[in-house]
């Protein structure tokens, strides 16, 4: 009888849980909805009496929309295959190798990952000038790759610790070479970890905010969340306009989170951080 | 097996996407953006084209952006098809700020439309081109302008801008409420004001009386000016005896008392908006420039607004004179600029924006029908000429902080009015001398 | 006997990454330093003044400093606890399969997915003083009498903003608890059912020390994380009202690009990042040790 009520009200307590999660995305939704002169009406409207679609096309049509949505995506996938690439290999370094400084670089990457990397942001902005980057997708692509390089190491190194090193003898013997145990082996059996990797990374670079707001300029360049930060004013912000954008802009990092999340916790079982 | 169809679905998606963003950049790396990209109607032209790049801060999404981008913009192009603008809009406190960094990294804008009170600020660090030494036609454009909006971008011996629109604020009361208020008319003095603000209060108790959206100069002086203080002395020297002077004290005291029962708000973080409040019935009565006209038309049709005179005080009605210079910070195109610079204060455009909300500054286009027939522009008009600037000393942006942390404590912490003021005297004297 | 060869391959593994990191955090980091010494304007970039310590002097005889350590000790402390223990019983809840447990999992995971900006854009909104939430409370409920003022009230803007922390981090915790859930060994749960240990038991006896390391690094992690709080701050609160809501982030960027100094800036930042390098490289050693 226990076991059962409290079934229940876990039950109960799940279901809360997912509405206190989905609600401020079913506002969204339903603001979006309204035409202006409604959006401020007090009492609010749980949901609009007569849907409009008008802020989706003027949230599409200001601010060169769909031209942020493209540079964002440009951005991520750019600064993801670079950091994939480079953090792959520095993983693959430290797990499989003995070299001439590992530990002091370890150390010195393990320190990265705990400095809050908007702090560097001075020094960002002037080494980015003196390079003449001011204002260019470089900017973003460098910065974003380096800042998810510590991480995605650390997770990576995880996973790659946990394949045998059994494996990498045998590799040896048959004469094969580490890039051979690197690209045929190790990387092949590590798809799990891959996943964790593309959505932290993918979230991380599609959200940033700070460092795109400071370097870029042109509308051209703008990436999604300077885009939609524009659409609030300094004395009024066109709140069905905003959340419009605002649904736009998370509807692809939704759909990548949607196809990938069954993999999401295999590849984090496996991988860096054992229980 | 799912699982990797699934992943190399999701590998040619991203390469997909990166393909188009990387086709649609390629043509645009040489600093110098376009506009829309792809699309735009003179991609047959000769390789000598300029791209202007033009910074503003009509806001995203207004009647003025719209004007802009889709009438006077293709208006220019149509008549310079050698020369494409690339119109950016930023929110005002950004487009300060990022002129400040671009001028850092190099990377400036062509054109930019400025606040006049920043127009000092910029010269000081030597952004500007001075209009009247470089292009010979300056005294026959100049001369078809207001000589008072001019003046704003006259630093030592040069001109530094042309204005671009000229504007103060006038006192907005919403009829409805005032007549269910049993109000029949806007309060025409300081006393009718604060009297009509509990009657609002009791017909409107989930509503406030008046709405001010923030507590700079640009908020805070009429009410100094019209009850006969200052912030400064006139000579701009010290705010000793102005700033915490009998007068701005009574009118600061009798505002934290109308706050604290509810009356008045709008600058409070989580306050609705005041405009959109205004035409919602949340705030009886507040002061705005004409581009509120222009928004009550573009969001809401059903809303008739009405406009009166700043109520007047002890120093009579006094507003704020506010407006926009169009400057040239152009090193490599200055010639073109120029050109856009003469469009935008042109009649035909300064006509364009008038019937946007935009006060023009064009002698002709201030005669023009169309510009004649907007009505709404009578009361500002009338406001214009008791009008004051704010008085133009190179730290005012760091003063008008002082006066909003000042207010802000007064109203928020319940602040004792006079040691407030005293304090924000001291450390303005301090930014005066420094 | 691939000794040499392989530490050759090993350098052409590892410089690549490493050199990036050195070249892009590692150098600014060092640059950070020596700017905290200078005199460093936007405004004038190419010429700094020595000035020794007196940024640091600046700063240690500013309000906001206290202010600043403050909400973030606050904030911290609302964030790293709210997110663990609800990211834990999530995970807790929905680690075993059960019909629709994918659901849940994708639901809660779900804000991690919505960026700061499109979040504080949200919740700002929701707690505007005529928004959704005071209308619930006020009309509807009857709790309180009057509209609550949430974002011009310092310790209540605080608490949203951390709210908005919580609610945005629950569902990365839980992806990590439901991890490190999967690897604790059944048989363990299967001796303790034998002992006759109950539900609580077997969860304060058992699950709670296996994903001890787990917790660890979570914490860790939100400790950086509650460190890095801006995004939101900035665009709910602007820091105000009267900087009350200023974080350390806040207060550097505004510094830098809107008092244009960046020596100011640099030294802040220098302030506070390296205790919580420190500390979390302390937590971290501890980790290592106690294995």
């Amino acid at each position: 009888m226990s076991a059962r009520l409290s079934r229940v009200s876990i039950g109960i307590a799940l279901f809360i849980g997912a509405a206190i999660s989905l609600y401020p995305l079913f506002f969204m939704l339903s603001t979006s909805l309204q035409p202006n002169a409604v959006i401020l009406e007090y009492p609010p409207r749980l949901w609009p009496s007569e849907p409009t679609w008008d802020h989706y096309w003027e949230a599409w049509n200001s601010q060169q929309f769909g031209r942020s949505l493209l540079n964002s995506a440009f951005v991520t996938v750019a600064a993801f295959f670079a950091l994939f690439a480079l953090s792959s290999m520095l993983a693959f370094a430290y797990s499989r190798f003995e070299f001439r400084g590992k530990r002091i670089s370890w150390l010195v990457l393990m320190a990265c990952l705990t400095i809050p990397v908007m702090t560097l942001i001075i020094p960002q902005f002037v080494m980015i000038r003196d390079m003449g980057l001011y204002d260019s997708y470089w900017a973003l692509v460098l910065v974003y790759t380096a800042s998810g390089i510590p991480f995605t190491t650390f997770l990576l190194k995880g996973f790659f610790d946990s394949i045998s090193r059994e494996i990498d003898e045998s590799v040896f013997m048959d004469g094969g070479s580490s890039r051979l145990l690197f690209l045929r082996i190790v990387m092949p059996l590590s798809k799990p970890a891959f996943v964790p990797a593309i959505i932290f990374n993918a979230l991380y670079i599609w959200e940033e905010f700070p460092w795109a707001l400071t370097i870029i300029n042109d509308p051209a360049k703008r990436t999604l969340p300077v885009a939609l930060a524009n659409f609030q004013g300094q004395y009024t912000t066109q709140w069905g306009v905003v959340f419009a954008g605002s649904l736009l802009a998370l509807l692809p990092i939704l759909v990548l989170f949607l196809f990938l999340q069954r993999y999401l916790i295999r590849g984090m079982t496996a991988g860096a951080v054992k229980g | 097996m799912r699982n990797r169809k699934s992943l190399r679905l999701i590998v040619t998606l991203m390469l997909l996407a990166l393909l188009a963003a990387g086709c649609g950049n390629g043509n645009n790396n040489n600093g110098q953006a376009q506009g829309t990209a792809g699309a735009s109607p003179n991609a047959e032209q000769p390789a000598e084209d300029v791209t202007l790049t033009f910074w503003h801060h009509y806001s995203t999404a207004s009647a003025e952006e719209k004007t802009l981008k889709e009438v006077l913009i293709p208006k220019f192009e149509a008549e310079h098809p050698n020369i494409r603008v690339n119109a950016v809009s930023f929110p005002w406190d950004q487009l300060h700020q990022k002129l400040q960094i671009g001028a850092s990294a190099g990377e400036l804008p062509d054109v930019a439309r400025l606040d006049i009170i920043w127009v000092p600020e910029l010269q000081a660090n030597d952004m500007l081109v001075a209009l009247d030494e470089k292009f010979d036609d300056f005294a026959e454009v100049s001369k078809e302008l207001l000589a008072g909006p001019l003046s704003t971008a006259v630093i030592g011996a040069h001109t530094y801008a042309l204005p671009l629109n000229t504007n103060t604020k006038v006192l907005f009361w919403n009829e409805k409420m005032f007549k269910e208020a049993g109000l029949n008319q806007a309060p025409a003095t300081m006393d009718e004001f604060f009297a009509a603000l509990p009657k609002l209060k009791d017909k409107f108790p989930q509503s406030w009386g008046f709405g001010e959206p923030a507590l700079r100069g640009w908020n805070v002086l009429p009410w100094l000016w019209s009850n006969g203080g200052d912030v400064l002395s006139p000579d701009n020297t010290t705010a000793q005896g102005y700033l915490n002077g009998a007068a701005s004290v009574e009118i600061a005291t009798k505002l934290q008392q109308a706050f604290s029962q509810g009356l008045i708000t709008g600058f409070k973080p989580g306050d609705t908006p005041v405009t959109e409040g205004h035409a919602k019935d949340v705030y009886g009565m507040m002061a705005e420039g004409p581009w509120a006209f222009a928004q009550f038309t573009d969001q809401f049709k059903e809303f008739k607004p009405m406009a009166a005179s700043f109520p007047a005080g002890k120093g009579g009605s006094v507003q704020v004179l506010g407006g926009e210079d169009i400057g040239i910070l152009s090193k490599e195109h200055p010639e073109e600029s120029w050109e856009f610079v003469k469009f935008m204060v042109s009649e035909a455009a300064e006509v364009e924006m008038g019937k946007v909300g935009q006060i023009p500054v064009n002698l002709k286009a201030m005669e023009h029908p169309d510009i004649k027939a907007i009505s709404y522009f009578a009361p500002f008009l009338e406001q214009l000429t008791t009008s004051k600037a704010r008085p133009p000393v190179s730290a005012w942006p760091q003063i008008d902080d002082v006066l909003n942390d000042a207010f802000m404590q007064i109203f928020l912490q319940k602040a004792d009015v006079q040691k407030t003021l005293d304090g924000a005297a001291q450390q303005i004297d301090d930014l005066l001398n420094a | 006997m691939y000794a040499k060869k392989l530490r050759r391959d090993a350098y052409l593994f590892f410089i690549p990454g490493f050199l990036f990191v050195c070249w892009f955090i590692v150098y600014p980091l060092v640059q950070n330093f020596l700017y905290s010494f200078y005199d460093f304007r936007l405004t004038r970039l190419s010429d700094k003044t020595f000035i020794g310590l007196d940024n640091y002097h600046a700063i240690f005889h500013e309000k906001l400093l206290w202010i600043s350590l403050r909400n973030l000790l606050y904030y911290g402390l609302l964030t790293v606890p709210g997110q663990m223990v609800l990211g834990f019983l999530a995970a807790y809840a929905l680690y075993r399969s059960f019909p629709g447990v994918k659901f849940f999992r994708a639901v809660y995971f779900v804000p991690v997915v919505t960026s700061w900006v499109v979040a504080s854009l949200v919740f700002k909104f929701i707690f505007t003083d005529r928004g959704f939430l005071n209308y619930l409370l006020t009309d509807k409920l009857h709790w309180t009498s009057a509209p609550v003022s949430w974002l011009s009230t310092p310790f209540l803007a605080l608490t949203v903003l951390a709210l908005l922390g919580i609610w945005k981090g629950i569902g990365w915790v839980m992806v990590l608890y439901l991890a490190a859930l999967q690897n604790v060994p059944q048989s363990l749960y299967d001796a303790a059912k034998v002992d006759g240990a109950g539900a609580w038991q077997r969860l304060v006896h058992i699950t709670i020390p296996s994903v001890r390391q787990t917790s660890s690094f979570i914490q860790v992690m939100l400790i950086i994380g509650s460190f890095n709080v801006f995004t939101s701050v900035m665009l709910m609160t602007g820091g105000g009202p009267l900087h009350e809501t200023e974080v350390l982030l806040s207060w550097m960027y505004n510094k830098a690009f809107k008092h244009y100094d960046l020596g100011y800036a640099a030294a802040l930042a220098y302030l506070f990042a390296l205790p919580i390098a420190v500390l979390n490289w302390l937590q971290m050693r501890r980790d290592k040790e106690s294995d």
